[in-house]
């Protein structure tokens, strides 16, 4: 019966093949991204964007709003260096810009998410009880939904908006957070140096966050980089799908949305440079989490 | 020992309490009495398990949540501690109460400077500035014989050895000048050399202020050189309680004696 069935499985879903070369280049990507070498790149990776949205401020080769700026659906060119879109904007003036945007709310989102989950985990794993009962409960109903559908559903009940789709993004990592402060806070609170604090006669909530919280900020971080890389894709998934910031906002989801038309049409360059603005964003995020999780394993040893 | 009752700093009567478990209650601590003399040093002996810690963690006000006292009271100052919520405690705890742990460097936080620990704990006590609190932290390690204070201060615990950390651990403790001083096995996992050193200190800091202390151990050894009076507990019980010469001299209790004999103490006094 058994083998029935996984030769009927194995028929239905072949299992993956992968050619020697192609496995040893998988084996390569995952233990380069359990070293702590991940962490310079990532951060040059977001010192790049960070860089470029701050040159956008003062500097950009076209009003990034202004239509018009050359022909309409032109391809890269030396006056436009990534074309420009079907209203003859230029999209290099406008990535950069919208970089600005992405980047900045990314960060504000992922902050609330952080401040708030830890806080509010270590609280439930600290002082236990109901608090911690009612908590768990309720990040399970929350958890069960996927996170771009909870997204959609909170924004279709407050409405899209620059402050509503940040709230929005920053609300689905909470519940990781405060899972993830609980168990810090769990596996300390019965160190002995939480009870010399108690010792001492510090109240219980200074003993919790000046005590044991700094004990846990490195995994914390980590994690809040990794959700980044989450979270930044779900503001141009928002924006992408209409819902986001602003309906005409310069933002790289709804400028992937502006020229994903014009793609069968042969203007490839109108959504891959925006989509290259989300993944770099995202693969930056993602290589500085795994590089102080790395580091937090290393110094474990 | 009714006599003496007056002079008493702190008096354990017909203390009994255990831990809730998944599997039902569990006692522990067994109609404990017992009487903690002003300024003089008293050991709580008994082997492993027999409730020792427990009953120190418990004057601490700092036994774990699952603890349930069934019966007996903790008087303090005329007051009975042990119905005392958290709140009421911490006027007790630190400046009033200190305690040194086991494992000293477990006991000390990892990621703050032990200055900074030492100043919080000054400042959670006392009203003074945080240049104050400096001196007096700098001046508590000298005291407790840790080299070079200043520097020591702005190191981290783990740049601590084990005696070192016992000592910052004492300065710790000593640093709100508490009446009482509870020290939960302070030698213990230290090097002979060192336990000695380290002893020496105690009864020393212990003598010159006046304070009264109360040593968590199951080194009779230590407890024959250095403290005035003696219970010793057994499966939370305590089996005999008394003056130090007379219980290590003359034990009524068959324990007591076995536990002598065990420790090789009846040939060394011999």
């Amino acid at each position: 019966m058994t083998t029935s069935l996984d030769q009927a499985v194995e028929t239905i879903a072949p299992k993956p093949s992968l050619s020697g070369g192609a496995a040893a280049v998988l084996g390569a990507i995952r233990s380069f991204r359990s070293s702590s070498g991940t962490l310079p790149i990532g951060l040059s990776l977001l010192a790049f964007l960070v860089l470029m949205s701050l040159v956008s401020l003062i500097w950009t080769p076209y009003p990034p709003t202004a239509t018009g700026a050359g022909a309409f659906s032109s391809a890269p060119s030396a006056a436009h260096w990534f074309g420009t879109d079907a209203v003859g904007s230029d999209i290099f003036s406008r990535t950069i810009s919208a970089g600005r945007t992405d980047v900045f709310y990314t960060v504000i989102a992922v902050a609330i998410a952080l401040v708030i989950g830890s806080a509010w985990g270590a609280l439930a794993g600290f002082f236990g009880g109901w608090l911690e009962a009612v908590t768990l409960r309720l990040l399970e109903v929350v958890q069960a939904f996927p996170s771009l559908l909870m997204a959609l559903l909170i924004i279709s009940v407050l409405g899209p908006g620059t402050l509503n789709v940040i709230l929005v993004v920053a609300i689905i990592p909470i519940p990781d957070f405060v899972r993830l402060a609980r168990a810090e806070v769990l596996t300390k609170k019965t160190w002995q140096f939480a009870e010399a604090a108690r010792m001492v006669g510090n109240r219980p909530l200074v003993v919790l966050f000046k005590h044991l919280m700094p004990n846990s900020w490195r995994p914390l971080l980590a994690y809040a980089s990794i959700s980044a890389a989450w979270v930044c894709g779900n503001i141009a998934a928002l924006g992408f799908i209409g819902v986001g910031i602003q309906p005409d906002a310069v933002e790289w989801g709804s400028m992937i949305a502006r020229g994903e038309s014009d793609v069968v049409a042969g203007a490839w360059w109108e959504a891959l440079f925006p989509g290259l603005g989300v993944l770099v964003l995202a693969i930056g995020f993602q290589l500085v989490g795994d590089g102080i999780a790395a580091r937090n394993r290393g110094e474990q040893r | 020992m009714t006599a003496n009752e007056p002079r008493h700093l702190l008096s354990v009567r017909g203390y009994s309490g255990g831990f809730r478990t998944p599997s039902g209650f569990k006692d522990v601590l067994d109609d404990v009495s017992f009487g903690l003399r002003e300024s003089a040093m008293t050991a709580i002996v008994g082997e492993t398990g027999s409730g020792k810690s427990l009953m120190a963690l418990s004057m601490m006000g700092l036994a774990a949540s699952t603890f349930v006292k069934t019966g007996g009271s903790i008087e303090y100052a005329g007051d009975d501690i042990s119905t005392y919520d958290d709140r009421a405690y911490r006027r007790i705890r630190g400046g009033e109460f200190a305690m040194a742990f086991q494992e000293a460097r477990a006991a000390l936080n990892p990621v703050i400077s032990v200055g900074k620990q030492l100043i919080d704990a000054c400042r959670a006590h006392q009203r003074v500035s945080v240049a104050q609190a400096r001196e007096i932290a700098e001046e508590m390690l000298r005291k407790v014989r840790v080299p070079e204070p200043a520097q020591r201060m702005r190191q981290f615990p783990h740049e601590f050895s084990g005696g070192m950390a016992q000592r910052v651990m004492l300065a710790l403790a000593l640093i709100c000048q508490p009446k009482l001083l509870i020290l939960d096995e302070p030698t213990t996992g230290l090097d002979v050399t060192i336990q000695a050193d380290i002893m020496e200190l105690i009864v020393d800091l212990v003598s010159s202020s006046g304070m009264t202390a109360c040593l968590i151990t199951h080194d009779l050894g230590v407890v024959a050189e250095t403290c005035d009076d003696v219970v010793v507990m057994y499966r939370g019980k305590v089996r005999e309680t008394g003056p130090c010469a007379q219980i290590l001299q003359y034990p009524e209790d068959h324990y007591t004696q076995q536990l002598l004999r065990s420790s090789r103490f009846e040939e060394l006094s011999a």
